[in-house]
């Protein structure tokens, strides 16, 4: 009797089991994965964007830009609640196309789309262009796919209302362009930079009046021979002037030049040797102070007599512009060549009495002395891993970068000026 | 619930050791399958990084960092997963997202990777949803210069839901086996209590008195045994009630017997007038009756001594040879009235053994005397000698009426007797068996209705090569009451022997 209850509850267990096999067959684990959940408003805009893009459309970035996102959450009617622009493009489209969302309560609605000019988006910003208080879309157009840094770009700026968008300008040629108060009148000026190459660098700063351009100043850079503009940056480059940076590239070398308005007239402040480097250092605002310091590379003091300019550690010194027609030293540090690392900024007192010991060797060993006194401030060593295995250990050494077969590292003097301390700079920025 | 009890205990035990050995399963199960969807996860993303990131590496050559980002997060995107580039700090450059993130990542996969230079993986929560995810992160390096992070992020949610879903499954499937378990526990816990406790009512009754119950059943193994061992214990009772009361009535009828003697002797010498002849002939019966007497005292004494293991030995070289030739001249006048002939046949010279010569002269008057008791007139008893691996066999064979296969296993039982008529104690070969084990020595039966009787004492053999060890110890054994200081010990000597 007992058996036969046993038995009716094993066959009982067997028909669960089978019922329940749907939990036991197991998937491909790959098959679950999935990206991450956004935060819950980015999800909510990231589905409504994906409903409304057309199949088969990609995002797109700028190539240009700083910014990388390809959802720009950005306020461009001035009602306090940011639209979302999203620049897309569909497979068998020759050119991007962009779209304006936005958000209503909870939800995105109310899609506007804007054509664009090329098949590629080079750069975008967000800008008061037009001067009627709200930001501008201002999109710069690549003409040619898969050629950076051409000169053959268009620019289009569309402004929204709130209920329809326009599009003031349109198909405005550049090689690169600027959006800065350059005259001082409270409002922002276009400034177009395009190459040509019989005369050089043309610029154009062009106010917006009247549903149009109004061209201010123009000025042409002579030199023909250049062959980027590997940056460009508009804005403040003294307390009070707003200016043009252009960063240029000739061959392997590269110089500055900075362009500012002066009695409504632009003109160009820098000699094209003023800062003139043997290599490559982008300008920028690197202190944070909101002014662009213009980069130049400097031969240590004591290695004028290396010839092979592989051989030499140069310096990065960062400088303003003075005002008149010269640069003010603002930063000395040094920047691996390779962008590998960089060391922090020597302290203002050591600016112009640092220099690298003719010991140093490109790549191997550095040491960084004080001119004055030939006291030594900071090393740099390059370690394969197994001497940096035996090497770590309390010597003061600090990691600067690392692969599985190189180490970087440097290590300050504890007696010297650059220890933490006594210059009132931390040894590790 | 079950209530406290064997039952319970039997139940818990099985319960318990199944649980144990099943969450132990369970726990190993659980972290093969978490290893599994994990590293299967894992190993395709690595698998794709060392595929895809390799080659777009190589391919890849941008000349400003944006170009190069865009580049490679075109090339290395996935649809499973969000790609993030990110600099050496941990600041997240560009997102396969599409939004900008704003706060630098700090999980372990970033310094992992930067410190290896391969792959690095980190499982954790999102810190803006709180959705497990895991990052699987390589170095990127753009033309040998500077150094960046691709970090492939996925959520592992639905894998945590699958895990969860197989471990509440396998939870189930343990709650059933357990379930199962508890079932047939407490039927096996039923098939061992239920006898017990049939055998405990029946022993309870056993104890009052009733020897009539029995345990009923058809139990297997031990409890099969313990009840039969029941089952006999009551037997045997009764049956030693039984040869108790037989005893009480022998002895009864043994000891009346030459009291009644004795009474009537002494009365008719009374009322006889004391005729010398008269008186001498009844004063020689009251004397041998009173003899009689004595003996079955002795014989009660003795068997109460070695019941009680006080019987002391006293024990010394003893010639079985010399001491048989004795008992024959004991038995001689007994053995003359049924014409019975007595023959030693000894195969060496030398029978010695260590023993209390006065006690192994009563076992063998005793078996000696039984033989000749019950010989048929005219027949021969052997007394045979014979050494055997240390051993001394001594055996005493007659051809008399011999016994029967039933009463040989019982015969040498106390207050047995095959005849209860015969008269006699019934205590003679009880008390011989006793004093042969005393001796360290053995005492078999062989015997076959009507053919005759042979019973075999074994004694161990003096080793005649340590004569004056033995004899040193025969000394301090033989006398207990003038042994040394220390009373204790030699008492405890005694005992072993």
């Amino acid at each position: 009797m007992k058996k036969y209850w046993l038995g009716a509850l094993a066959v009982s267990g067997l028909l669960a089991l089978t019922g329940c096999s749907d939990t036991l067959s197991l998937p491909d684990p790959t098959s679950l994965i999935r990206p991450p959940r956004l935060a819950a408003d980015k999800e909510v805009l990231k589905n409504a964007i994906d409903v409304k893009l057309p199949a088969g459309a990609t995002e797109v970035r700028t190539l240009g830009s700083e910014d990388t996102s390809t959802i720009h959450d950005i306020d461009l009617d001035g009602d306090g609640v940011n639209e979302a622009v999203v620049f897309y493009k569909s497979p068998d489209a020759s050119v991007v196309k962009g779209m304006i969302l936005q958000k209503q309560g909870n939800t995105w609605v109310n899609t506007l789309t804007v054509d664009g000019e090329g098949p590629v988006l080079d750069k975008l910003e967000f800008r008061d262009v037009t001067g009627d208080g709200h930001l501008d879309i201002v999109a710069g157009y690549g003409l040619e796919e898969n050629a950076p840094n051409s000169f053959n770009n268009s620019l289009v700026i569309y402004s929204y209302t709130g209920t329809t968008v326009s599009s003031p300008i349109v198909k405005v040629p550049y090689a690169e362009f600027g959006v800065a108060d350059f005259n001082g009148d409270g409002k922002e000026e276009l400034a177009l930079i395009n190459f040509d190459a019989n005369t050089g660098t043309e610029i154009k700063v062009y106010q917006y009046r009247e549903n149009s351009l109004q061209e201010l100043s123009s000025l042409t850079l002579p030199n023909k021979t250049l062959t980027s503009y590997y940056n460009v940056a508009a804005g403040k480059v003294s307390e009070a002037v707003n200016g043009l940076v252009l960063d240029m590239t000739i061959g392997t070398s590269s110089y500055t030049q900075l362009v500012v308005m002066k009695n409504d007239m632009l003109e160009s402040v820098l000699g094209e040797d003023a800062a003139f480097k043997d290599g490559l250092v982008k300008s920028e605002d690197v202190n944070g102070d909101g002014i662009i310091e213009i980069g130049t590379l400097r031969k240590p003091y004591g290695w004028s007599y290396f010839e092979h300019k592989e051989d030499v550690p140069l310096l990065t010194i960062y400088s303003r512009w003075d005002g008149e027609n010269g640069l003010k030293q603002v930063r000395e540090q040094y920047r691996d060549a390779a962008g590998r690392y960089v060391l922090p900024p020597f302290p203002a007192e050591l600016q112009g009495n640092v220099t690298l010991d003719t010991v140093s060797i490109v790549d191997k060993y550095l040491k960084f002395v004080r001119i004055d006194t030939r006291e030594w401030l900071e090393e740099v060593r390059f370690f394969t891993s197994a001497q940096w295995q035996s090497e770590s250990e309390n010597n003061g050494w600090i990691k600067l970068y690392g692969t599985n077969s190189l180490v970087i590292a440097y290590r300050v003097n504890p007696d010297g000026d650059l220890a933490p301390g006594k210059s009132g700079i931390p040894a590790a920025n | 619930m079950i209530k406290k009890g064997i039952g319970r205990q039997i139940v818990m035990h099985y319960f318990i050791v199944v649980f144990l050995a099943l969450m132990l399963v369970e726990v190993v199960f659980l972290f093969a399958m978490r290893a599994y969807y994990y590293d299967t996860i894992y190993n395709m993303l690595s698998s794709y990084i060392n595929v895809t990131v390799r080659s777009a590496q190589i391919v890849s050559t941008g000349n400003s960092e944006r170009e190069y980002l865009n580049n490679m997060m075109d090339r290395l995107k996935r649809p499973d997963a969000e790609l993030q580039i990110l600099d050496g700090k941990g600041k997240v450059l560009i997102s396969s997202s599409g939004f900008k993130s704003d706060k630098p990542v700090q999980t372990s996969d970033i310094p992992q990777a930067l410190a290896s230079g391969s792959i690095a993986k980190w499982i954790g929560r999102q810190a803006t949803t709180g959705e497990p995810v895991m990052a699987v992160t390589t170095t990127l390096q753009q033309g040998g210069g500077q150094i960046y992070l691709a970090r492939f992020v996925t959520s592992i949610e639905k894998v945590n839901q699958r895990l969860t879903a197989i471990t509440l499954f396998s939870m189930a499937v343990i709650a059933v086996v357990l379930v199962i378990v508890l079932i047939v526990g407490i039927g096996l816990a039923n098939s061992i209590v239920r006898p017990i406790n049939n055998i405990i009512a029946v022993s309870a009754q056993m104890a009052k008195g009733r020897f009539d119950v029995r345990v009923e059943g058809d139990y297997r193994y031990e409890l099969g045994e313990m009840g039969s061992t029941l089952n006999y214990m009551a037997e045997e009772i009764v049956r030693s009630n039984q040869i108790k009361d037989d005893f009480i009535s022998s002895i009864s009828h043994e000891l009346r017997t030459p009291l009644t003697s004795i009474k009537g002797w002494s009365e008719t010498l009374d009322s006889g007038g004391y005729d010398p002849e008269e008186t001498k002939l009844g004063m020689g019966i009251i004397s041998k009756e009173t003899q009689r007497l004595i003996g079955l005292v002795e014989e009660l004494l003795d068997f109460s001594k070695l019941q009680q293991n006080e019987m002391k030995l006293t024990m010394e070289r003893v010639e079985l040879k010399d001491l048989l030739k004795e008992i024959i001249l004991n038995v001689w006048a007994k053995a003359e009235l049924k014409q019975v002939q007595l023959r030693i046949e000894a195969e060496n010279d030398s029978f010695a053994v260590y023993g209390d010569a006065n006690r192994l002269k009563q076992v063998f008057l005793n078996i000696v005397d039984n033989a000749v008791k019950f010989s048929h007139e005219n027949s021969l008893i052997v007394l045979h000698l014979a050494r055997e691996d240390g051993w001394v066999r001594a055996s005493v064979r007659d051809s008399g009426i011999g016994i029967d296969e039933e009463n040989l296993k019982r015969v040498k039982d106390r207050f047995f007797q095959v005849n209860t008529q015969g008269g006699g104690t019934g205590l003679g070969l009880a008390i011989t068996q006793q004093l042969v084990e005393l001796h360290e020595g053995e005492i078999e039966m062989a015997s076959e209705l009507g053919v005759g009787t042979t019973v075999t004492v074994k004694l161990p053999l003096l080793d005649e090569e340590l004569p004056q060890l033995q004899e040193a110890e025969a000394e301090e054994d033989g006398s207990p009451e003038n042994a040394g200081p220390d009373a204790g010990e030699s008492s405890e000597n005694e005992k072993k022997q």
